[in-house]
C-alpha cells in the first residue's frame, strides 16, 4: 500500500469538534494540503471555501491576511472572522505598527500550519451562533493534529527555495530622466538644463538595488506522532528562515507545537495542546501612506544621483547635485522629502521579536449515560518587542542625532467555557440539550520609549538613555466578556433535525449590557425522508435552513468614555500644559448585531461527486459608523450604531473525489456571488478613507451604495485648446494639456460636489479551483483562485504619472505625456494639487485569476524504501503565485495598503511587493 | 433534574454577580469624570484655548489665506485648487480652507464653553477664577464675532457636550442674537479681566477694543466710538515710533499691540513659508496685485517694511525679521489681532460719521498714524521723512476715502482688508480691478457655510449664491 504523506481530510465532516453541536449539514472542509508550502495558517483558507475572500495586504514576511466570510459585515468596526484554535476563540491582530517601520508581523503567523489537522470556515448562522457576540463575521475553526490513529510515525521535512518580485514598473533610466527634465523645463519656458541627456547612460537603477533577485527561504520540520489504545500525542518542531525580497528585511521563526489526547476510561476524556513560538523579524519602511517608504522612494528618487546622495536634489549638467536653494532643487519642489531608498532601507529599520505561548485543554466527563460535563480552558500570551532606529545619516541638513524607539507589548488572553450536556433517546429520536457559560478576558499592556539625538550612531535602541530628548508612553487595554447559553437539538428518526440556540452575551466594552442572541435551524435528510427514494445514484442529500442573530465586538475599547488628551505647548516663551477632549463618549454604544438567514442544500453522488448550493442574507442592523458631527460639538465624528449593512449572496461548491484504478483524483471548485450594500448610513453620507499621500476621503459610505464605494471625479478627456469653456478645479481658465473633469452638477466649477462613485473595492464574485492527482507515486496539485467585480485605487499612479518634474516617472508615462506634438497622450502636463486628486484614472479593475499554488511530488517506491529501512521518502517541487491573469497595471491585484483595517481596503501605494516562490524539498518518514 | 435546577440558579447568580467583571475603566487616559476638579485642571482647560489659536483656521494658515486672498490684497499662483479658488472668487461650499476656518473657530468655542461650564464649580482662588472665566468669554466672543462676520447666520452653541447623549443639532441664529451674545461675553470680559496682563493673554482693554471693532463693522458708530475712547483714554497704548519695530520685535512686548497671537522660538509660525519669495525660503506663490500699490508714496515707511519686490512681483515681508531670521521660513513674529493704530483709525471714522465731517479729534487721530508712517528708526536714529503731509480741509466723503486708503496699507495682510471692503460695499469692484481674471459677485459678501455642515442640518439655509 502506498503511503502518501498527505494531510487527508474527509469531505463530509461529521466529526465531533469540541464546543460545537453535531451538525448534520456539510461545511466544506476538505483541503488536500499535500506538500504546499504553507507558511501562515490563513493560507489554508485560500481558494477552498466558497465565499471566503482572502487577501494578503503586504508581501512582507509574516504579514497578515485579511479574511472576509460572506462579505464585509462592518466597515468602521472590524470585519475579520473569529479564530477558534483548539477551542479557544480570539480575534486576531497584527503587531501594532506605530513603533516599527513597515507592516508588522501577524500574531497568527507564529503558528506553523503544517501541524493543523483541520480547518473549517463556519458561515451558517446556526454554526456561528454558537459563538454568539463574536460570530457575526464568520468563524475559522482550527484544530491541530493529536496523533490519533498513528501508532508511531516521525518525519523530517525540509524545503528551500527562492523568492523574487514580479512585474515591477519600468522607470526612466539616467538618460531618459535627463531628457524628461529638459522637457519639463521647456514646458515652463526655460532653456534645457542638460546639453546631452544620453551622456548619463543608465544611471542608478534604484529598484534593482532595493530588491533581491532571489531571496532565500528555508524551512525545517520534525513531526512526531505516537498513540496507543487510549492516548495519543503529536509534536512538531520547526524552524523557518525567510529573507524578504526587499533587502534588509526578513523573518526567522521557531516553533514547538504539541497536543496530547487521552481517554483513560469510558467516562473521562481530555486533551491538551500547546504552542510555543518565537519570531524575529527585520523590516524596513514600506506601506507608508504618506509616501516616505522605500518602495515609493525607488519610484521617485532621481536616477542621476548615486548611493551616497541622501536627498533628492537635481543635478547640473556635470552631474553634480545642486544642494541648497539655488536652481531648481527637486527636493524643494516636491511636497515632501524623498530620501535615497537604499540609504533608507539601511538606516531606518526595525527589529521585532514576538513570543507566543498558547495553551489549551479540554475535559469531558460522563456523569451518567445521559449527562456529561464538559469544560475547556485556554490561555494565550503574546510578548512582543519592537526596536526601531532612524539614523542621523538620513537627516543631513539638520544636526540632530538619530532617533531610537523601543516598545514592549504584552497581551494575555484567557478563556473558559463549561457546560452540561444531556441526551435522551426515544426510539429513533434523539434530544440533546446543553446549558453552560463562557467567560473570557483579554489584556494588552504597552510600554514604549523614544529617544532622539544620539551622539554616536553605534548606540541605538539598546541605549535609549543616552539620547538628548526622551519620551515615554504606556497604555493598557482590557476587555472582559461573559455569556450564558443553552442549546436544544431534536433529531427525528435521523431525518429531521431542529436546533435551537439561545445565548445571552455581555461585554465590558459595551457597559456590561446583556444582549440576547438566539438562532434556529432546520435540517432535513432527503434520502431518509424518502424524497429521493427513486434516485439510487444519490448517496446522500440534505436541505437546510437557519435564521438567527449573532454579534460583532471588533471596535476599540473605552469608546463609552470621553478622552482628554494632554499636550504641552508654548505661549510665547512660557511652557503650558493643556487638556482637550479629543473624543466624546459614545455612551450608548452597543455591539453590532447581524440578523442572518440561510437556505441551502447539498448532495453526494455515489461515484464521488458532491455539490452544495446555499443562499444567505445577513443584515448588520446596528453597524458601527463614525458618524460625522457638526463642528460645534468639538469633535469631527462620533462612533455610533446608526449604520445598516446588508450582504446577500449565493455560494456553490462542487467536488469530485474518486479512485480510478491506481489513479487518485480529487477536484474542488467553489464560486460565490456576494452583494454588499449600505442600507442606511445614519444621518448623512460619510466620507472616509485614511489619507494616502495627502488624498483623503476617497471612500463613501452612503445609502444604496456598495460597501467600499470609491468616491472621486469622472474624467471627460484632455483639454486640447486653451481657454475653452470648461469648468476647472481652480476656477482659472482651462489650459491645453490638462484633464477636464465632468461637471456633474453643471455649476461651472469642479469641486467636491462633482465627485461620484467610481467603483467599489469589494468583489462581487470569488472563486477557486483546486485539484490533486496521484499516480505511480507522483502527485500533482494545483490551486487556482480569483476574484471579479472589484476595483483598486492605484495611488502609485500619482507618483509614477506625475509629470511635474519633481521625481522619476515610469517609461510608459513619459511616452503618454500630452504635448502639442503628441495630442494622443492621456497624461496631463500639469495638474492642480500636485496631481493628488482621486479620479477615474486611479481606479482600475482589480479582477484576477491566479495560479496560487502548484506542486509536484514523487514518492520513492517501497522497494527502495525497504532497503534503507524508512517508511517513506517524498521529494517535491512547489511554487506559489506562479502566474496571475489580470488587467491591473500595478504590481499585484491582491493588495491593500492598510493591512486588514476594515475601513481602508483597496488602496495600492508603496506596499511591500508580493513575491513568487519556487522551492524544492523532501520529506523522510521514519 | 435537581442538579439541573441548581445549575440554573448558579448561572443566574453568576450573571447578576458578574457586573463588576463586566465594567471597563480606562487607565490610559483621563475622562470627563476624572477631570475639572482642581485649580490646575482649570488652568489646563483654559490653556487649551491658547493651544488652538494659530492652528489652521483660527489665525493660522487657512485664516490668512482666506482673508488675504478673498480680498484685493492677494494673488495666488500656486498649484492648490482650494487656495486658487479663494483668489479668483470662484470658491464654493466645499472649499477646504473655508471649512478649516469654520472648524477651528468652533473648536475654540468648544473649549471656551468647557471652561465656562466646568470652572465655576471648581474650588480655587476666587480672584483667579474670575479671570479664568473672563478669558474664556473673551475668546468665545472673539470667535463668534469672526464667525458671524464671515458666515452670517451661524449656530450659537453655548454648551460643551461630552457624550453622545448630550449632543444635539443646533439651528442657525441670526446676526442680532449672535452679536448680542458677543456683546454679553465681551462686556463681561471688560469688567472682569485685569487692566494689564501677561503677554499673549487678553486684558480688559483688548475686550473693549474688540467691542469697538464689532460695532464699527456693524456701522454702529456711536457705540464704536465709546469703546474706542475707553482704550484711547486709558493711555495704556501708543503707537510705536517705527512700524518696523512693531513687527520685528521677537520677544519684546510693545505699546501698540493690544492683543496678538504670540509666537516665539518654541512656537514658530509658518506664515512666511507662504508669503516670502523663493529667494528668502518662501513658496513665492502669494503676491500683491500691482494695482494695489497705486497712489502710495514710494517713501512710505510701510511700503519698504511690509513689501519686497523681485522681478516686478511684490511679496509680503511684514512678518519677516530680516535681522534675526534671515533665512525666512518659520518665524517668531507675532500676528496681531488688534492694535492701537486700528483704534485710532476707527475712532477717526466714527467721528467723521457722527459729525458728518471730520472733527479736530478725527484729524489728530489719523494724523498720528500718518506721522508714524514717515518715521524710520535706522541705527537708533529716528529719521523723519518729508512725505505724507497731515490731512486737513477734507469733507465727509474725501475723509472716508483717505481713511480707507490708510487702512489699506497699514493693515496689509493682517486679515482686516476683507471686512473693510465688505463694510464699504466695494468688494466686487476692488477685487475685479486688482485681479482681472477673478469673478466676484454679490454672493462673496459672505463665505459659504461648509457643505459638510449643511448636509448634517437639513433645516439650515445656505448663504445666497452658493
Amino acid at each position: 500500500m502506498r503511503t502518501i504523506f498527505i494531510f487527508c481530510f474527509s469531505w463530509m465532516s461529521l466529526c465531533f469538534t469540541y464546543g460545537q453541536l453535531d451538525s448534520l449539514w456539510v461545511e466544506p472542509t476538505s483541503l488536500p494540503v499535500t506538500t504546499f508550502n504553507y507558511l501562515h495558517p490563513d493560507e489554508l483558507l485560500i481558494g477552498k471555501f466558497a465565499g471566503t475572500w482572502v487577501t494578503q495586504a503586504s508581501g512582507a514576511p509574516g504579514s497578515d491576511y485579511s479574511i472576509r466570510v460572506r462579505g464585509s459585515g462592518s466597515v468602521f468596526g472590524g470585519a475579520e472572522p473569529l479564530y477558534v484554535i483548539n477551542g479557544i476563540p480570539h480575534y486576531n491582530t497584527a503587531n501594532n505598527s506605530d513603533h516599527i517601520y513597515g507592516s508588522g508581523v501577524d500574531f497568527l503567523s507564529l503558528i506553523d500550519p503544517s501541524n493543523i489537522k483541520e480547518v473549517k470556515v463556519l458561515s451558517n448562522v446556526v454554526a456561528t451562533a454558537q459563538y454568539g457576540s463574536r460570530g457575526a463575521n464568520g468563524v475559522i475553526l482550527i484544530e491541530t493534529k493529536d496523533g490519533a490513529n498513528e501508532p508511531f510515525s516521525m518525519d523530517i521535512q525540509t524545503f528551500t527555495g527562492y523568492q523574487n518580485t514580479y512585474k515591477l514598473p519600468t522607470l526612466l533610466d539616467g538618460g531618459g530622466f535627463a531628457a524628461y527634465q529638459n522637457d519639463v523645463g521647456a514646458n515652463e519656458g526655460n532653456d534645457p538644463i542638460y546639453t546631452n541627456p544620453s551622456n548619463f547612460g543608465k544611471g542608478s537603477d534604484w529598484q534593482q538595488q532595493l530588491y533581491s533577485e532571489a531571496a532565500l527561504i528555508q524551512n525545517y520540520r520534525i513531526n512526531l506522532n505516537v498513540s496507543n489504545n487510549n492516548t495519543s500525542f503529536s509534536m512538531l518542531g520547526s524552524y523557518l528562515n525567510q529573507s524578504g525580497i526587499v533587502n534588509h528585511s526578513g523573518l526567522k521563526r521557531y516553533n514547538l507545537q504539541a497536543r496530547l489526547a487521552s481517554q483513560p476510561n469510558d467516562r473521562l476524556s481530555f486533551s491538551s495542546s500547546m504552542v510555543l513560538a518565537r519570531s524575529e523579524s527585520n523590516s524596513v519602511l514600506t506601506d507608508d501612506p504618506d509616501g516616505f517608504g522605500v518602495v515609493t522612494g525607488a519610484y521617485l528618487f532621481s536616477p542621476l544621483l548615486g548611493s551616497s546622495d541622501i536627498l533628492n536634489y537635481q543635478v547640473d549638467n556635470d552631474g553634480l547635485p545642486m544642494n541648497g536653494n539655488e536652481g531648481r532643487s527637486l527636493n524643494l519642489l516636491s511636497s515632501h522629502t524623498v530620501l535615497n531608498p537604499i540609504a533608507l532601507s539601511q538606516y531606518a529599520s526595525s527589529f521585532s521579536t514576538i513570543s507566543r505561548l498558547f495553551w489549551s485543554s479540554r475535559i469531558s466527563y460522563d456523569i451518567t449515560d445521559r449527562l456529561s460535563f464538559y469544560s475547556q480552558l485556554g490561555v494565550d500570551g503574546i510578548f512582543n518587542e519592537d526596536f526601531s532606529y532612524f539614523g542621523s545619516v538620513l537627516q543631513p541638513e539638520l544636526s540632530v542625532g538619530g532617533i531610537g524607539m523601543n516598545a514592549k507589548q504584552q497581551s494575555f488572553n484567557w478563556f473558559n467555557q463549561s457546560y452540561l450536556s444531556y441526551q435522551v433517546t426515544h426510539g429513533s429520536n434523539v434530544l440533546k440539550a446543553k446549558i453552560g457559560t463562557e467567560i473570557q478576558g483579554t489584556l494588552v499592556e504597552l510600554l514604549s520609549g523614544q529617544s532622539r539625538g544620539f551622539d554616536n550612531e553605534k548606540l541605538g535602541y539598546y541605549a535609549l538613555g543616552s539620547g538628548a530628548t526622551k519620551t515615554i508612553g504606556s497604555s493598557l487595554d482590557e476587555v472582559q466578556s461573559f455569556a450564558a447559553m443553552a442549546n436544544l437539538d431534536y433529531n427525528l428518526r435521523s431525518t429531521y433535525d431542529i436546533n435551537l440556540i439561545l445565548r445571552t452575551d455581555a461585554s465590558s466594552r459595551f457597559g456590561g449590557d446583556f444582549v440576547f442572541l438566539p438562532a434556529l435551524g432546520f435540517n432535513m435528510d432527503l434520502k431518509a425522508a424518502g424524497v429521493l427514494s427513486g434516485a439510487d445514484w444519490i448517496s446522500g442529500a440534505n436541505l437546510y435552513a437557519g435564521a438567527g442573530r449573532v454579534g460583532n465586538q471588533q471596535i476599540p475599547s473605552y469608546l463609552r468614555f470621553s478622552q482628554l488628551d494632554q499636550s504641552v505647548f508654548y505661549l510665547g516663551n512660557t511652557e503650558l500644559k493643556s487638556f482637550v477632549p479629543t473624543r466624546i463618549a459614545s455612551d450608548q454604544l452597543q455591539m453590532e448585531i447581524s440578523n442572518q438567514f440561510d437556505l441551502g442544500g447539498d448532495f453526494v453522488v455515489r461515484n464521488g461527486f458532491m455539490g452544495s448550493l446555499e443562499y444567505y442574507n445577513r443584515t448588520t442592523t446596528n453597524a458601527f459608523i463614525e458618524m460625522p458631527m457638526p463642528y460645534y460639538n468639538g469633535v469631527a465624528s462620533l462612533v455610533t450604531n446608526s449604520g445598516v449593512i446588508r450582504n446577500a449572496g449565493i455560494e456553490m461548491t462542487a467536488g469530485f473525489k474518486n479512485q480510478v484504478g491506481k489513479f487518485d483524483w480529487n477536484v474542488n471548485a467553489n464560486i460565490a456571488f456576494n452583494s454588499g450594500k449600505v442600507i442606511s448610513e445614519g444621518s448623512s453620507q460619510i466620507l472616509y478613507g485614511t489619507g494616502v499621500y495627502g488624498m483623503n476621503d476617497w471612500l463613501i459610505f452612503d445609502e444604496g451604495e456598495a460597501i467600499g464605494a470609491i468616491y472621486g471625479f469622472e474624467i471627460n478627456g484632455m483639454v486640447t485648446t486653451a481657454g475653452a469653456d470648461i469648468a476647472t478645479l481652480d476656477g482659472e481658465v482651462a489650459k491645453a494639456g490638462t484633464i477636464s473633469y465632468k461637471d456633474q452638477n453643471e455649476d461651472g466649477l469642479i469641486d467636491h460636489s462633482d465627485r461620484v462613485v467610481l467603483g467599489s473595492v469589494t468583489p462581487d464574485l470569488i472563486y477557486g479551483f483546486s485539484t490533486n492527482m496521484s499516480r505511480y507515486g507522483f502527485d500533482l496539485s494545483l490551486l487556482f483562485q480569483g476574484v471579479a467585480g472589484n476595483e483598486i485605487v492605484n495611488f502609485n499612479k500619482v507618483i509614477l504619472n506625475n509629470i511635474n518634474g519633481t521625481g522619476n516617472i515610469s517609461e510608459e508615462a513619459y511616452e503618454n505625456m500630452w504635448s502639442a506634438t503628441n495630442q494622443q497622450g492621456d497624461l496631463p502636463i500639469s495638474t492642480p494639487n500636485d496631481g493628488k486628486i482621486v479620479d477615474q484614472s486611479l481606479v482600475e479593475n482589480g479582477s484576477y485569476l491566479r495560479l496560487k499554488y502548484f506542486s509536484i511530488g514523487y514518492n520513492l517506491p517501497k522497494i527502495l524504501l525497504e532497503k534503507i529501512k524508512v517508511q517513506g521518502i517524498n521529494i517535491f517541487i512547489s511554487g506559489n503565485n506562479i502566474f496571475t491573469l489580470t488587467k491591473y497595471s500595478g504590481m499585484n491585484p491582491d493588495v491593500s495598503l492598510f493591512n486588514s483595517e476594515a475601513q481602508n481596503m483597496g488602496a495600492d501605494f508603496g506596499g511591500y511587493p508580493s513575491s513568487k516562490l519556487w522551492s524544492i524539498g523532501f520529506k523522510i518518514g521514519l | 433534574m435537581r442538579s439541573l435546577a441548581y445549575l440554573i440558579v448558579f448561572l443566574l447568580i453568576c450573571i447578576t454577580g458578574c457586573k463588576d467583571f463586566l465594567q471597563e475603566e480606562n487607565l490610559s487616559y483621563l475622562d470627563e469624570i476624572d477631570f475639572y476638579k482642581t485649580s490646575e485642571d482649570a488652568e489646563n482647560a483654559l490653556n487649551a484655548i491658547y493651544n488652538l489659536l494659530d492652528d489652521q483656521g483660527a489665525y493660522g494658515a487657512s485664516y490668512w489665506r482666506v482673508k488675504g486672498l478673498a480680498s484685493d490684497e492677494g494673488l495666488y499662483e500656486g498649484n492648490f485648487s482650494d487656495i486658487a479658488t479663494l483668489a479668483n472668487a470662484s470658491y464654493g461650499s466645499s472649499n477646504s480652507e473655508i471649512k478649516n476656518v469654520w472648524s477651528s473657530f468652533y473648536a475654540v468655542i468648544y473649549v471656551s464653553n468647557i471652561v465656562i461650564e466646568k470652572v465655576p464649580s471648581i474650588e480655587m482662588d476666587s480672584a483667579r477664577k474670575v479671570v479664568v472665566l473672563a478669558e474664556a468669554k473673551f475668546f468665545r466672543g472673539l470667535a463668534y464675532m469672526e464667525l458671524q462676520r464671515l458666515f452670517n447666520k451661524v449656530p450659537l452653541m453655548l454648551d460643551a457636550p461630552f457624550s453622545d447623549s448630550e449632543t444635539y443639532l443646533m439651528p442657525q441664529s441670526n446676526k442680532a442674537s449672535i452679536q448680542q451674545q458677543v456683546v454679553t461675553d465681551l462686556e463681561h470680559a471688560v469688567t472682569s479681566l485685569p487692566l494689564s496682563s501677561a503677554w499673549g493673554r487678553p486684558n480688559s482693554y483688548a475686550a473693549a477694543a474688540l467691542l469697538s471693532r464689532m460695532y464699527f463693522l456693524n456701522q454702529d458708530y456711536a457705540q464704536a466710538k465709546e469703546w474706542a475712547m475707553l482704550v484711547i483714554n486709558s493711555t495704556a497704548y501708543s503707537l510705536e515710533s517705527d512700524v518696523n519695530s512693531l513687527f520685528k520685535n521677537l520677544n519684546d512686548v510693545n505699546n501698540e499691540t493690544i492683543f496678538a497671537i504670540t509666537r516665539s522660538a518654541n512656537n514658530l509660525g509658518n506664515i512666511n513659508e507662504d508669503l516670502l519669495p523663493p529667494s528668502l525660503g518662501g513658496s513665492g506663490n502669494y503676491t500683491i496685485p500691482s494695482s494695489f500699490l497705486t497712489n502710495f508714496d514710494t517713501l512710505d515707511r510701510r511700503l519698504e517694511v511690509f513689501l519686497t519686490e523681485e522681478d516686478d512681483r511684490y511679496y509680503v515681508t511684514k512678518f519677516w525679521d530680516e535681522i534675526n531670521e534671515s533665512d525666512g521660513g518659520t518665524t517668531s513674529v507675532d500676528f496681531p489681532i488688534i492694535r492701537f493704530a486700528d483704534i485710532l483709525l476707527m475712532y477717526a471714522e466714527c467721528e467723521n460719521e457722527i459729525n458728518n465731517g471730520p472733527t479736530a479729534e478725527a484729524y489728530s487721530a489719523v494724523n498720528l498714524v500718518r506721522a508714524r508712517a514717515r518715521q524710520a528708526l535706522v541705527n537708533e536714529v529716528l529719521e523723519v521723512r518729508d512725505i505724507l503731509p497731515d490731512l486737513m480741509g477734507l469733507n465727509y466723503d474725501t475723509f472716508v476715502e483717505a481713511l480707507h486708503h490708510e487702512r489699506k496699507i497699514e493693515f496689509l495682510w493682517e486679515g482686516l482688508r476683507w471686512a473693510d471692503l465688505v463694510k464699504k460695499e466695494g468688494l466686487i469692484d476692488a477685487v475685479s480691478e486688482a485681479k482681472p481674471t477673478a469673478v466676484p459677485s454679490a454672493r462673496n459678501y459672505y463665505f459659504p457655510i461648509p457643505i459638510f455642515e449643511m448636509e448634517l442640518h437639513p433645516d439650515w439655509s445656505q448663504n445666497a449664491g452658493y
